[in-house]
């Protein structure tokens, strides 16, 4: 009898919404990975470089610095002068290529993963306190963020780096800051937007005191797309790092190598010696590519609305 | 309806919405969108609430809860002044009085499951851990009520229709066992077919638990199936207030006479012969609103005293209130002479 009863309740419905094991759960996120295959790609990008930046020593015996003008302008191995020693070919100093750009990821994934820490920070409170506050505060608020966003990008990331001179830090305190107005204004948006909405309103109506509203509902909210717009711009730092490096404004060689640096120096030889430049920028845009296809996929991923509808 | 207790007595209650302009914010006029009004709602019972849209329903709805705070006016829950009360005193009155919402798709949380939009007001007040499996019970069991599957709630908003999500909602109101519920417009985003579901649901929890409704609405059928008295609104004030068959069989009106005649007739026969009086043009603004009667630039029997003097909200017969100068016991206000299917010349 009891059994007839469970199998009664067992609609089509309720199949759906069984307890799932985690091996369920598992294979679940699998194939809602498989499904998307460009977030394949970029998670297995993003894996890499930092499986290159994490254990560069373990990758190649090789040290980025080293000179050896005898051994100088070596083609990639693949080439008939070339040898395995230096894959990627040697630069005009004979500094081995496949290790600098190896070891350049380190300095790329700090710039983007800290200058996109400290700007999401800075933009997330002042954005959070201009949509909360609203009225006059909000509009000096955004003025002067406007304002920012309104100077030519290039000129002012020059200017800084001239003033407060050239480390690795400076890199990163210049995009921290210089990027802060964009995560400012789509706080701000949607914390207007999500402030106004029915949610909130039924909350306060149940008698939700502003930490429940919040934590509960304004940032689970804001974080989706908050950490999308991180992966938008952590490549986009990549490539402006990059951008720096070649005008000579980013880290000094001597202490990094860089795939800014690299570019600017083997550009000369890009006529004849193109491996010095070519790997390089291979480097940046894959990473960038990878970066951008993440930053599409996490976007599904952490909106429940797609877990289920995506094709 | 003298031996029933008055549950919520609202006096004289205005909001006032400003409009800011010009370089310094200075507030220069205010859209009134409540503007004077005054009710009461008995223990139990289903308030009515009709008007046009923009008439500020919605608004007195939310100004009654304190969800707008009302700029002048007293809202007596069981005798207590819920504009004069802090807002921890506040917190603590509301689980009594609730809300279900017009828009079931922008009211759920589209991050939260069922079980947690549902039991959040018991989080919200103390009432069950979160997490707890009591909590799951109480939820389950709301679910129920509403007649959901109870295995709905692992699930997101997004996977349900209108109707379920607002069945979600009103569980979710539910649960803090509420004497009061100011029900805004919760049928007007759903399809006919659904809208009829919903409203039985919510009779039949009325029956059940005995709360009290002000059910807010533009259809003026559905309001008249589920209403015991009925609120007229034009312009944010109440035009006419009266029980259900008498505002429909002998409304004294201009106005509502005319909404009336915007009804249609299941019956083809006497929906051809009977003579409509259809309203022209649209409300005045509520940033503007006209010299004495709100109603007066649109009502065909306007007089000098109309357009000077506003009338007052007084009680014709018991229990029916009007505000209109022509209205006395012996249809002064009447477009149509009762009984006569002419037009008046």
């Amino acid at each position: 009898m009891a059994d007839k009863d469970t199998k009664s309740h067992q609609t089509i419905d309720s199949l759906l919404d069984t307890e799932k094991t985690f091996k369920d759960r598992l294979a679940y996120f699998g194939r809602f990975l498989w499904r998307d295959r460009g977030g394949v790609i970029g998670l297995t990008v993003f894996l890499i470089v930092v499986f290159a930046a994490v254990f560069a020593p373990l990758i190649t015996n090789q040290s980025p610095f080293d000179q050896n003008l005898r051994s100088s302008k070596l083609p990639p191995a693949w080439k008939e002068e070339g040898t395995w020693e230096h894959p990627f070919g040697t630069d005009s100093l004979g500094k081995d290529v496949f290790s600098r750009v190896i070891y350049g990821t380190r300095v790329s994934l700090m710039v983007g993963l800290f200058g996109v820490l400290i700007a999401s920070i800075l933009g997330l409170l002042i954005g959070a306190i201009a949509g909360y506050a609203g009225g006059r505060l909000d509009a000096a608020i955004m003025g002067g963020v406007n304002l920012i966003l309104s100077l030519p990008y290039l000129l002012f990331v020059v200017f800084i780096a001239t003033v407060l001179g050239r480390s690795l830090l400076n890199v990163i305190l210049i995009f921290g800051i210089t990027d802060a107005p964009i995560f400012a204004r789509v706080t701000r948006g949607e914390v207007l937007r999500i402030r106004e909405s029915g949610y909130v309103e039924s909350a306060i109506s149940a008698g939700a005191r502003w930490p429940t509203i919040i934590f509960d509902h304004i940032i689970p909210n804001l974080l989706g797309p908050l950490i999308t717009l991180a992966t938008f711009e952590m490549s986009a730092m990549i490539f402006y790092e990059a951008g720096l490096g070649f005008l000579g404004l980013s880290v000094p060689p001597n202490e990094y190598p860089t795939w800014g640096n690299m570019l600017a120096a083997g550009r000369k030889y890009m006529t004849s010696y193109p491996w010095m430049a070519s790997f390089p920028g291979l480097a940046i845009m894959f990473t960038s590519l990878g970066m951008n296809l993440l930053g599409d996929w996490l976007r599904d991923v952490l909106d429940p609305r797609m877990r289920r509808s995506r094709k | 309806m003298t031996d029933v207790k008055k549950l919520v007595e609202v006096i004289n209650l205005k909001k006032y919405f400003p409009i800011a302009g010009g370089l310094f914010q200075r507030t220069k006029r205010a859209v009134k969108a409540v503007d004077g009004i005054s009710f009461d709602i008995y223990e139990g019972e289903t308030l009515g609430m009709v008007g046009e849209s923009g008439c500020g329903k919605s608004t007195a709805g939310r100004a009654i809860l304190q969800l707008h705070k009302p700029t002048s006016g007293q809202v007596l829950y069981k005798g207590r002044d819920l504009t004069q009360l802090s807002s921890a005193e506040l917190r603590a009155q509301r689980p009594d009085m609730q809300m279900i919402f017009q828009d079931p798709y922008a009211t759920l949380n589209p991050r939260h499951s069922v079980r947690k939009i549902v039991g959040e007001p018991l989080v919200i007040n103390g009432k069950m851990k979160k997490g707890s499996l009591e909590l799951k019970d109480r939820v389950a069991e709301l679910l129920e009520l509403v007649g959901m599957n109870p295995a709905y709630m692992k699930r997101f908003p997004h996977e349900f229709s209108g109707g379920q999500r607002q069945r979600i909602g009103i569980a979710r109101v539910l649960s803090l066992n509420p004497k009061f519920i100011v029900c805004d417009e919760p049928i007007s985003a759903l399809d006919v077919s659904i809208q009829a579901q919903v409203v039985n649901l919510m009779q039949d929890l009325q029956e059940q638990f005995g709360m009290a409704y002000l059910f807010i609405a533009h259809d003026l059928s559905m309001v008249k199936h589920i209403s015991h008295r009925i609120v007229v609104m034009y312009l944010g004030k109440i035009m006419e207030m009266t029980d259900r068959n008498t505002l429909f069989d002998d409304p004294l009106h201009p106005y509502t006479q005319s909404l009336n005649s915007a009804v249609p007739i299941p019956n083809p026969e006497i929906e051809i012969t009977r003579t409509r009086f259809i309203l022209e043009g649209d409300p005045p603004s509520p940033a503007n609103p006209p010299s004495g009667c709100v109603f007066h630039t649109r009502c065909p029997l306007v007089t000098e005293e109309c357009i000077t003097v506003e009338p007052q909200f007084r009680e014709i017969t018991p229990g029916h209130f009007v505000a209109c100068h022509l209205a006395n016991t012996t249809g002064g206000s009447k477009i149509f002479i009762p009984d006569s299917k002419k037009e008046p010349s």
